[in-house]
């Protein structure tokens, strides 16, 4: 991504999409002239928070959430079986690839609400897996993928709380994750330019902690 | 702990700067979110799905990004924008929200008259088309696409204008005796 201009503006008045912001996030992670660029806009628009906003009370049940995320175990992994999506949890998802940047990449929303998501489904041929915890059990979450890697779908059982979907890069570990947070229900939609180019798709709780792997088999004859 | 100690303690991702954090700014952070959000569970949701995020994401802040406190009002104000827009695209949710009714029907009556002058005459000086897209924006909390098709104008123009006009009120808002 070159540098951001006009965006830092955007992003500060809430007028960019959350796979905007992620693109954002992960530039200004690196970048540190954009960083303070972001950071006068959002200082300004804190102002205006400041300025027009009347302090309310945040509620106990805020609290007691914030406290369960502040006490969630941080080495362990959850167990395999009961693997809830516990409303104190937020899972991440995040892909694994050997040659995968941003610009491979291109999300597209929920698979309910997007036409294409949609359509790429009908009009292909698509294989599923389940996504398996460490000890090897399965979990809650399945992917649906067209054989040849140009997209993935990932949904989880409708007892699901909320994850948050990631992709984005891990310095040279070729990790992309953004930070769109799906909604209750909600499955996450991504279609790529880069046939193959997905090694294995990972479910993580809100600690990083890995729930869950696939690594899809993916066809190599073109059809 | 001072707001430097503090936002380095984040960085260095110590549980203590999370609940030290949460414990400055919760009061700050839920009623941004309240500003923005249809109900208050909404709100309770995208305060603690935004911190959950932050603090799951090892570079989602540094130092270089500026005040810890600035950053985290913006990205509970844009999950609390994000949900609701989301919320929208399943339903017909009011279109209005609160801040805008409250800036429409000048009632800002408990909040901190001086900023609040300070804001409204910074605003009050920019050319006309800029001012709307800001309002729009801030106030209305509406995404760019439907400022405009509201403003029935190139979204590119629109872009424009909420960049140069955030720009102007930073200049504005910084100057010393602006009042």
């Amino acid at each position: 991504m070159n540098h951001i201009t006009e965006e830092a503006d955007l992003y500060a008045l809430g007028l960019l999409e959350a796979d905007e912001r992620a693109e954002i996030d992960d530039h200004v992670s690196i970048c540190d002239p954009c960083a303070r660029r972001l950071a006068r806009a959002e200082a300004t628009v804190t102002t205006m928070v400041d300025a027009t906003i009347a302090l309310e009370s945040a509620p106990p049940a805020l609290d007691a959430r914030i406290a369960r995320f502040e006490s969630r175990p941080r080495s362990a992994h959850p167990p395999a079986r009961r693997f809830g999506w516990a409303t104190a949890v937020a899972a991440a998802f995040a892909i694994s690839t050997g040659i995968l940047t941003q610009q491979h990449l291109a999300l597209v929303s929920a698979v309910r609400t997007d036409g294409n998501a949609l359509d790429a489904l009908v009009h292909s041929h698509f294989v599923h897996a389940q996504f398996i915890a460490p000890g090897g059990a399965p979990i809650d979450a399945k992917v649906l993928y067209e054989r040849h890697g140009m997209w993935y779908e990932i949904v989880a059982s409708p007892g699901s709380t909320a994850w948050s979907e990631t992709v984005q890069r891990r310095g040279a570990a070729d990790v992309v994750m953004s930070n769109r947070f799906v909604a209750r229900g909600d499955a996450v939609f991504m279609r790529f330019s880069d046939p193959g180019a997905v090694t294995a798709l990972e479910l993580r709780d809100g600690g990083g902690h890995i729930l869950g792997v696939v690594k899809p088999q993916v066809a190599r004859e073109t059809e | 702990m001072s707001d430097m100690a503090l936002a380095q303690a984040f960085v260095d991702r110590k549980q203590v700067a999370f609940a030290e954090a949460y414990q400055r700014y919760r009061d700050l952070l839920y009623s941004v979110a309240r500003s923005v959000s249809g109900s208050a569970p909404e709100a309770e949701d995208c305060v603690h799905d935004a911190l959950v995020r932050v603090w799951s994401q090892p570079n989602s802040y540094r130092v270089e990004r500026g005040a810890l406190r600035a950053f985290l009002v913006v990205c509970v104000r844009n999950e609390a924008l994000t949900q609701r827009r989301n919320a929208a695209r399943h339903a017909t949710i009011e279109a209005k929200t609160a801040l805008l009714d409250r800036f429409e029907r000048d009632a800002f009556e408990d909040v901190d008259h001086v900023e609040l002058t300070r804001l409204r005459s910074a605003i009050a000086a920019l050319p006309a088309d800029q001012q709307k897209v800001l309002e729009l924006a801030y106030f209305g909390g509406l995404s760019q696409s439907e400022i405009a098709s509201r403003l029935d104008a190139p979204l590119g123009t629109i872009k424009s204008r909420a960049s140069i006009a955030l720009r102007k009120l930073t200049l504005a808002m910084n100057r010393p005796g602006n009042d």
